[in-house]
């Protein structure tokens, strides 16, 4: 049961910024996600917190204790590795017993025969015990590799995308056993992903990452719901998030938001509505998820017409892209597609739970 | 902040690379040496060295035989080069066939390379003999291809070129085995001749294999000793006294060790400059190779 | 059939006989001087000097038994009874160059593969160079030491000078192994608490068993076929079997049916090897600079 202290921490690779002054505090108990895509720089950061890699500056912190100037064996961090790092001249039991013959926990009177035993029927592959890991299929040798993190009973568990090598289907499995898990270990937990539906399922908070630094650090729902910018409101979604450029407008009493051109015009929330009114961002971008909007036949008025509306069923849901003027945007909606008919369609915009992100790409908050 | 680096244990690292340091130093010292001999009068067994600068190069520079064998050891690795890695490449690509029972053509192929040079040159100076059986297979009556001038350095060639052309083969086949397949189809869909498939596609993505196999035989050529020695010890006359084989009587017939090491580091000198030319080729040739 | 199905039946028919004949070609050319070497080696001398030679002949044991048993079992006029001392003079040198070797190679090697310290690449370089020195460079300054460090003519001597053979081979090609392990399975063991050299003893030596052991057979191959350090740096007492073959070519006689024979039984170990390495070769042929 520990908790993990990043001060300002960097790495450098020769003349490369790979993480950028980064800080976090991870609680003890916690599942936290890193997230953010290829090259952020989140193995870096999980390897040195595993004393794998060194430190460029900063310090790392497990209990309260340094631990970037310890050598890796002293942290008591064991690391699930993207492609599972088993053995392969070992087998399956040989490599769950391997960290715990290491010599420097020979002191220790754990009988690792039962150890073993234990944790392989947890993880359900008692009966592969015998088998060596080219003979395991994927989800297997992650288990093993579960495993052999597991049997040292360590203080934090560093996970490094380990789900990304399955099959969709396995991924979903291993996600609900990954959360099983979760409850049953009462450790810390530290797990780098750049698929944002295994951050939002996994994790009790995210920490979004892009080009070494730090965007975001929030709840699955905070993330989602208040990103601080484009960069995290884009992460999540699948389609992307809607981004519409245009301006904000005083018609009288209303404020409202206009595309460019004008075509797409719908009002602020009103939350927002004192902010927007006396700080008035000539140019902003509204970010409008496709969950957020909707086709109707039956328009609210000002609702836009849309044309050139393209379909694409996906099993429950179905997805729409259309344009309205120059805009270009995703919808997802109902399994029955667009209303029937020949009539014409029009945007319904849930203006209430659009976001709004000034000219920087900041998300403009009530003050 | 401080900042401090994990422990490792410094000693138990350098004990990896330590012994391996110990031997290259023990090397080394005589490379040092050789250097400072080449610059002094060293005759074996005289108690007496002087410093006499570069006397023993200025006079290795005006004696016309050194200048001879410097001209026959480069000759002769130049035909070497030629002649093997044409051979070695047409090996190469009949060896690159999946027929029945190539893989024991292949490894039949290497068994020239794999005994020593010696025994293989003996091999051929009884073959080669007067009454050899290279003679009554050619219908020649007692000729002598070692023992005539005209014809040793060439009779050496081919003893060399039967001992490795396959090397060559070997390393172009690896080669060949190694380039990718997408290509070709590609071309065979637009319909290239071989000749043209083989000029374009194959021979410029195995251009990096060939720059390997020729900078190893580049080398070895320049020294060659063994098969020399073990035939025809530099003659007839001088007509295949290469440089190593000459440094060798130098010293241990006329036992002036000064200039014999002077003609060993200028052949040193010719035998880096060579493979650096080369590796460069090589270096280049791979990465258009791998079209970066 | 169709035309065109009988046109493309007989080209692939010709090729396939094309490609056959230029490897029957290869093959012979390559194959017969061992073959004709073997005759040899069962003719009696009479037989090998006639002037028209041979093909058929009453084969003879004879010329074996004069190298393994010595005179009086041969019942020869001549012959020299060390062969079978070379013969184990140069399994000792060898085996121990090997094993020396190995012993500082592989961890080194694993040092250079892993570790990172300044100079590295200047150390692995030098460790590279010593295959582009002419041998005499180095011999001539050794033969002077080891004259007054005792060590001329004796078995540590020898072992130690194959260093330059063997050594180079083992540390490049060895790296080249140890670099194809993924980082992971050390990183995952380190963090396992296990130290440098528990890692190596346990993850990263088992997985480079196969190229280690088709090294060691290569390296010793090398060092078994080397002339040029036994000839100069030894005597009777530790010729290597290369130096001593050339033994049976004396100012009196040249005794060529136990040369023969010498020479098939010098090269029958190497011979039988070649055959379980043949994959392997590529990569040690070139020390390293092509994957195979």
């Amino acid at each position: 049961m520990a908790g993990v202290s990043l001060v300002r921490v960097s790495k450098r690779y020769g003349s490369l910024l790979a993480v950028d002054r980064v800080s976090l505090e991870i609680a003890p108990a916690e599942f936290f996600v890193i997230l953010g895509p290829a090259g952020a720089g989140k193995t870096s950061i999980l390897k040195m917190i595993a004393g794998i890699e060194e430190i460029s500056e900063g310090e790392i912190r497990i209990d309260g204790g340094r631990v970037d100037v310890r050598a890796s064996g002293d942290i008591d961090a064991a690391m699930i590795f993207e492609n599972y790092a088993l053995y392969p001249h070992r087998t399956v039991f040989e490599n769950m017993a391997f960290p715990l013959k290491a010599k420097c926990r020979r002191g220790a009177a754990v009988d690792i025969n039962n150890r073993v035993a234990e944790i392989a029927r947890r993880l359900e592959i008692g009966g592969l015990l015998e088998r060596y890991p080219a003979e395991l299929s994927g989800g297997q040798k992650q288990r093993v590799a579960l495993g052999r993190a597991l049997v040292r009973n360590p203080r934090v568990f560093l996970m490094d995308e380990p789900l990304s090598h399955l099959d969709a289907k396995l991924r979903h499995q291993m996600r609900r056993e990954l959360k099983k898990l979760k409850e049953s270990l009462g450790t810390s937990v530290i797990f780098v992903t750049h698929d944002y539906m295994e951050a939002l399922s996994l994790a009790d908070r995210i920490a979004v990452l892009n080009n070494g630094r730090i965007v975001q650090v929030g709840t699955p729902e905070e993330v989602y719901f208040s990103p601080e910018n484009t960069i995290v409101a884009s992460l999540f979604g699948q389609p992307r998030i809607n981004l519409v450029e245009g301006r904000i407008l005083v018609q009288g009493e209303r404020i409202v938001f206009s595309s460019e051109d004008g075509a797409l015009v719908f009002p602020v929330p009103l939350r927002l509505k004192s902010r927007l009114e006396s700080q008035k961002p000539e140019r902003v971008a509204a970010g409008i998820r496709p969950t957020s909007v909707r086709l109707v036949t039956d328009p609210p008025p000002g609702a836009p017409p849309v044309e050139n509306v393209l379909t694409e069923p996906s099993g429950n849901k179905s997805l729409q892209h259309v344009r309205v003027g120059r805009v270009s945007l995703s919808i997802v909606g109902e399994p029955a597609g667009a209303p029937e008919g020949r009539d014409r369609l029009f945007l319904d915009v849930a203006a209430e739970k659009v976001l709004y992100f000034d000219p920087s790409g900041n998300r403009i908050k009530e003050s | 902040m401080p900042l401090k680096s994990r422990p490792s244990r410094p000693s138990t690292d350098s004990l990896f690379i330590l012994p391996a340091l110990v031997l290259t130093i023990g090397i080394l010292y005589p490379f040092f040496l050789s250097v400072y001999y080449s610059l002094t009068d060293y005759r074996l067994g005289s108690a007496a060295v002087h410093f006499i600068g570069l006397r023993n190069y200025i006079g290795l520079f005006q004696d016309p035989a050194f200048w001879k064998s410097l001209g026959l050891t480069v000759g002769y690795t130049i035909a070497s080069l030629i002649l093997q890695l044409g051979l070695g490449l047409a090996g190469a690509l009949l060896l690159n066939n999946d027929v029945k029972g190539i893989q024991i053509a292949r490894s039949l192929i290497i068994l020239p390379l794999m005994m020593p040079p010696v025994i293989a040159a003996l091999m051929w100076k009884i073959m080669m003999a007067p009454n050899g059986v290279l003679n009554a297979l050619l219908g020649l009556k007692e000729f002598g291809w070692l023992g005539t001038g005209a014809t040793a350095l060439p009779s050496l060639l081919v003893i060399d070129s039967w001992i490795y052309t396959p090397f060559v083969t070997v390393i172009l086949l690896a080669g060949l085995r190694s380039l990718p397949q997408e290509p070709y189809e590609a071309a065979r869909l637009d319909g290239g001749s071989w000749w043209f498939v083989f000029r374009k596609l194959t021979l410029p993505m195995l251009k990096p294999f060939i720059f390997v196999a020729a900078l190893f035989r580049t080398i070895d050529c320049l020294k060659t000793f063994d098969i020399v020695y073990a035939t025809t010890k530099g003659g007839p006359g001088d007509s295949t006294m290469l440089l190593q084989v000459k440094a060798y009587f130098a010293s241990f017939r006329h036992y002036s060790m000064g200039s014999a090491l002077s003609m060993m580091l200028v052949l040193w000198l010719v035998v880096f400059v060579m493979s650096r030319i080369l590796v460069k080729f090589w270096l280049e040739s791979s990465k258009s190779a791998l079209g970066k | 059939m169709t035309m065109r199905a009988e046109r493309r039946d007989l080209k692939s028919g010709i090729k396939k006989a094309a490609i056959y004949g230029g490897i029957a070609l290869f093959l012979v050319f390559a194959l017969f001087p061992i073959f004709w070497i073997f005759l040899t080696s069962l003719k009696t001398d009479k037989d090998i000097i006639s002037s028209v030679p041979k093909f058929i002949f009453s084969p003879t044991l004879r010329n074996y038994k004069a190298i393994l048993f010595g005179v009086k079992a041969a019942g020869t006029e001549t012959s020299r009874p060390d062969f079978i001392l070379y013969f184990k003079n140069s399994l000792m040198i060898t085996s121990g160059a090997v094993f020396v070797s190995l012993a500082a190679g592989v961890p080194a090697a694993y040092a250079l593969a892993r570790f990172k310290f300044k100079l590295k690449e200047n150390i692995a370089f030098t460790f590279l160079s010593f295959r582009f020195a002419p041998e005499i460079a180095v011999i001539i300054p050794i033969f002077v030491i080891y004259r007054s460090l005792g060590l001329y003519n004796t078995f540590i001597g020898m072992i130690l000078v194959y260093q330059l053979v063997t050594l180079p081979l083992i540390i490049w090609i060895m790296r080249g192994y140890f670099e194809d392990i993924p980082e992971s399975l050390e990183q995952a063991a380190k963090l396992d608490g296990y130290s440098r050299f528990a890692i190596f003893r346990k993850i990263a030596l088992p997985l480079v068993k196969p190229g280690l052991a088709s090294t060691a057979i290569l390296s010793f191959i090398f060092a078994w076929n080397n002339f040029i350090f036994g000839l100069v740096l030894g005597a009777k007492e530790t010729f290597p079997v290369t130096v001593g073959t050339l033994g049976f070519i004396s100012y009196e006689s040249v005794l060529w049916g136990q040369m023969a024979a010498a020479s098939i039984v010098t090269i029958l170990p190497e011979v039988i090897i070649a055959f379980f390495i043949q994959k392997y070769l590529v990569r040690g042929l070139s020390m390293g600079a092509v994957r195979g």
